[in-house]
């Protein structure tokens, strides 16, 4: 009894403070969503993309609701986790759906959909059954992965990293005392790239039939629910030709589902020197939020173009 | 169930209590429902093997204690010995084995008969019971020594399912022997407060090795060994070194926690962990490391090796080592890891005459401190390594870990970016060592029981509030919980 109320009192009081990276995505439902795996955590900026939306009609707010690679690939279980974020009303929501193929790959040891099902239920996105409460302490129960005296004497992460309430997490390349130079974001590129490609020969993944599969019911799914636009975030050409070697008709498999359902697939891949990664494979802050208004703007005439026919074809 | 959830903590209270409230003649019953209850909790689907494994032995057993015919003796050890160890493989080598042959009859460029595709392999999906590789020896052991008639064998079932399932050592060990712990659920237990409490001390400093020390180190090491080719040089040295002692207080929190919760209900499990870090060899080392396992190794595989067998004594290390590794896991890793360890094990032997002649000329004695330390830190060093190929996927990922922490050129170490972490997680491996140098595990509720209520009062509730404050909230397993 004494050990369970210490707990729930220190659980609390962590939650009154700063969780973690991903804590903000657990706390409330979101009528828009922005999905994928860690190139959109870091590249879509919710706030951005809402100022660039101002004019149209849709249903708000933006929550970017993508996580690193092992935790949200495309699956049932991301699907499942989707569906509770959004509240059962929505009919008029904006989905951004990040692509890669990282989001359809599976690792070799992983050969039959149950194992990649059991895979993705050990993730946090299969953990959790309560995604929206705040003080959420099923999270900090499963997922916070530290101490709880960190709600007394707080974390000291990453001066670089702004972590924001809508999902977005910020790498800034200045700060007060502290600034990221050239030369370190050209070497970390080049680790990324050569880490990447040594990562593929040591654990070795295939492009997932499931993975696809549940890509396509995500995409039907939250076509329910509102618009979809498929992206793909730009990234260093040493890890797009990565990419292509591993999987080298990406984008044509992309297009050709885009086009099946009936979504626009916005594809920057070869956009890398208007959009500059920290690392090869993420954008930074000044990036992230051109990159978002960029993206913002063609969702904005999309839906203004849409509305535009749809009014038309209701005239004629 | 795990030791380290909600559930266990209403479990084990409601196991103690009723246990000493039954009559003793029911104990064995409700001791076997419950540990039947703790392994359902854990794996629904594969109960009925370890249900197999029990009426099969007992079986043997009884058989091989009636009849007189030394051959007929040898036909019920040998189905048991098939039966037991066919499970074994079948569950927890069969993939392991037909995906090596598969890649080296590809190699040759013979078809396999999935014909080169995944999804065409039939015995994929091959799901591995908790515990298997323990309680497959626990019994194993047992058919072994009623046949050597070391032990009589035991003629009521339920005690014997019980010497099988008995929860707290089912799915991790110890290891342990029937004439040890079969006597033992014979006797009438009566309520003895001293020893439920020293069981209780025990457990607690078991979840405290495990939610604060060993879950702590897991987080560096897992970030390290997540993906080694984003590090070089000293975090990956430092992730090793943290794997070292992660799976060791891991793996001896669950030993410390399975005594102590046997002490509670009155029974006496073996040590497994004698300070392991304090050898002075690499005999010594395995001497102190796992010894329910190293002692059924000698036992069983190792003396008749070589006194039936006749093998020589560094092809019987190997193959002892090998099987030590392969007992681990269905991977290459292991067998690599077992046969390092083996290795390590014959150079020491092997080496050790001209070692003491070349120490002898230089008039270095052998009871030198730097010599000592020197020689500890050689064997902790070759250890620590031979690790990285444990805790490592496969192979390519291993040495990929290895040839990037030899490239040392880089300081930075504080890879999850947690300073406060990084240096309570080194502080807390002193911590620990020293208390087990004064004390070892078995001995650490001495350090509270011989002191006065109000200190003993005091020490409850910091404990409490340490383990609340300081456990890593991460839900893990135990490490040994996937052998």
């Amino acid at each position: 009894m004494l050990l369970t109320a210490t707990y729930l009192f220190f659980a609390r009081q962590l939650t009154q403070t700063f969780v973690s990276d991903d804590y903000a995505k657990f706390t409330h439902q979101s009528a828009s969503l922005i999905l994928g795996l860690s190139r959109a955590h870091y590249a879509f900026d919710p706030e951005t993309i809402t100022k660039q939306l101002e004019e149209v009609d849709y249903q708000g707010p933006f929550l970017n609701f993508a996580f690193e690679k092992s935790q949200s690939p495309y699956g049932e279980v991301y699907l499942n986790a989707i569906l509770k974020k959004i509240p059962e009303s929505t009919a008029k929501g904006i989905y951004i759906m990040g692509v890669s193929p990282g989001s359809f790959s599976a690792s070799n040891r992983l050969r039959t959909p149950e194992d990649i099902l059991e895979f993705d239920s050990g993730t946090m996105l299969g953990k959790m059954n309560n995604m929206n409460t705040h003080p959420n302490l099923e999270f900090v129960r499963k997922c916070f992965g530290r101490s709880l005296y960190k709600g007394i004497w707080p974390h000291d992460h990453r001066i670089s990293t702004v972590f924001h309430d809508n999902g977005w997490e910020e790498f800034r390349l200045y700060a007060p005392g502290y600034r990221i130079t050239q030369e370190s974001i050209d070497h970390w590129q080049r680790e990324t790239v050569s880490g990447y490609s040594k990562l593929a020969d040591v654990i070795p993944e295939h492009v997932s039939d499931y993975r696809i599969e549940w890509f396509g019911k995500t995409m039907d799914s939250l076509q329910k629910r509102g618009l979809v636009y498929l992206v793909r975030v730009p990234m260093h050409e040493g890890v797009l030709a990565l990419e292509d070697r591993v999987w080298s008709d990406f984008d044509k498999t992309i297009d050709s589902i885009a086009r099946e359902k009936g979504v626009p697939y916005l594809n920057y891949r070869d956009r890398a020197y208007d959009f500059e990664t920290y690392d090869g494979s993420h954008l930074h802050s000044e990036s992230a939020k051109a990159f978002s208004k960029d993206v913002g703007t063609v969702i904005k005439n999309h839906i203004v173009q849409r509305e535009l026919v749809q009014y038309s074809q209701e005239e004629y | 169930m795990l030791f380290n959830s909600f559930e266990f903590l209403f479990f084990f209270p409601i196991v103690g209590v009723l246990f000493y409230v039954i009559p003793h003649r029911y104990r064995w019953l409700w001791l076997l429902l419950s540990s039947y209850f703790f392994y359902l909790y854990l794996e629904p689907s594969l109960i009925f093997l370890l249900m197999a494994s029990t009426c099969l032995d007992y079986f043997c057993g009884l058989q091989m204690h009636n009849r007189t015919a030394p051959r007929v003796r040898r036909r019920f050890l040998w189905l048991s010995i098939i039966g037991n160890l066919g499970m074994l493989f079948f569950f927890k080598y069969f993939i392991f084995f037909t995906n090596s042959s598969q890649a080296i009859l590809e190699f040759f460029g013979i078809e396999w008969f999935g014909g080169g595709r995944e999804e065409n392999y039939v015995f994929n999906k091959i799901l591995l019971p908790v515990g298997i590789s323990f309680y497959t020896f626990q019994t194993l052991s047992y058919s072994i020594d009623v046949y050597r008639r070391k032990v009589e064998p035991v003629k009521h079932f339920g005690r014997y399912a019980l010497y099988v399932a008995f929860f707290p050592q089912l799915v991790a060990g110890p290891i342990e022997r029937a004439d040890r712990l079969l006597p033992q659920f014979e006797k009438h237990i009566k309520v003895d407060l001293d020893r439920i409490k020293w069981g209780l001390v025990l457990m607690a400093w078991g979840f405290f090795l495990k939610l604060v020390v060993a879950d702590r180190l897991g987080v560096y090491v897992d970030t390290v060994f997540l993906d080694p080719s984003a590090h070089r040089g000293l975090p990956l040295f430092l992730g090793s070194l943290f794997f070292a002692f992660q799976i060791y207080f891991d793996f001896s929190a669950y030993c410390t926690i399975a005594i102590g919760a046997a002490k509670v209900l009155g029974y006496d499990l073996m040590q497994n962990f004698n300070r392991p870090l304090y050898f002075s060899s690499v005999r010594d080392f395995w001497r102190r490391w796992h010894i329910s396992l190293m002692l059924w190794l000698r036992d069983y595989l190792y003396v008749p090796l070589l006194e039936k067998f006749g093998l020589s004594r560094i092809f019987t290390v190997l193959i002892v080592f090998f099987c030590n590794g392969l007992w681990h896991g269905a991977n290459w890793t292991f067998v690599i890891w077992g046969l390092i360890c083996g290795i390590l094990m014959i150079i020491e032997v092997g080496t050790q005459p001209f070692r003491h002649k070349l120490l002898k000329s230089m008039g270095i004695p052998l009871t030198n401190p730097l010599l000592r330390f020197f020689t500890w830190l050689v064997i902790f060093l070759s250890i620590t390594t031979s690790l990285i190929f444990f805790r490592s996927p496969n192979v390519l990922h291993a040495l990929l870990y290895i040839k990037n922490m030899l490239s040392l050129n880089s300081t930075f170490i504080n890879v999850t970016y947690d300073k406060t972490e990084l240096w309570l997680s080194i502080a807390l491996i002193i911590l620990v060592q020293v208390i087990h140098y004064y004390k070892g595990n078995d001995r650490i509720p001495e350090l509270i029981l011989q002191r006065k209520r109000s200190y003993r009062w005091g020490f409850y509730f910091a404990f409490i509030l340490v383990v609340v404050l300081f456990s890593v909230n991460r839900q893990n397993n135990f490490i040994y919980f996937q052998f």
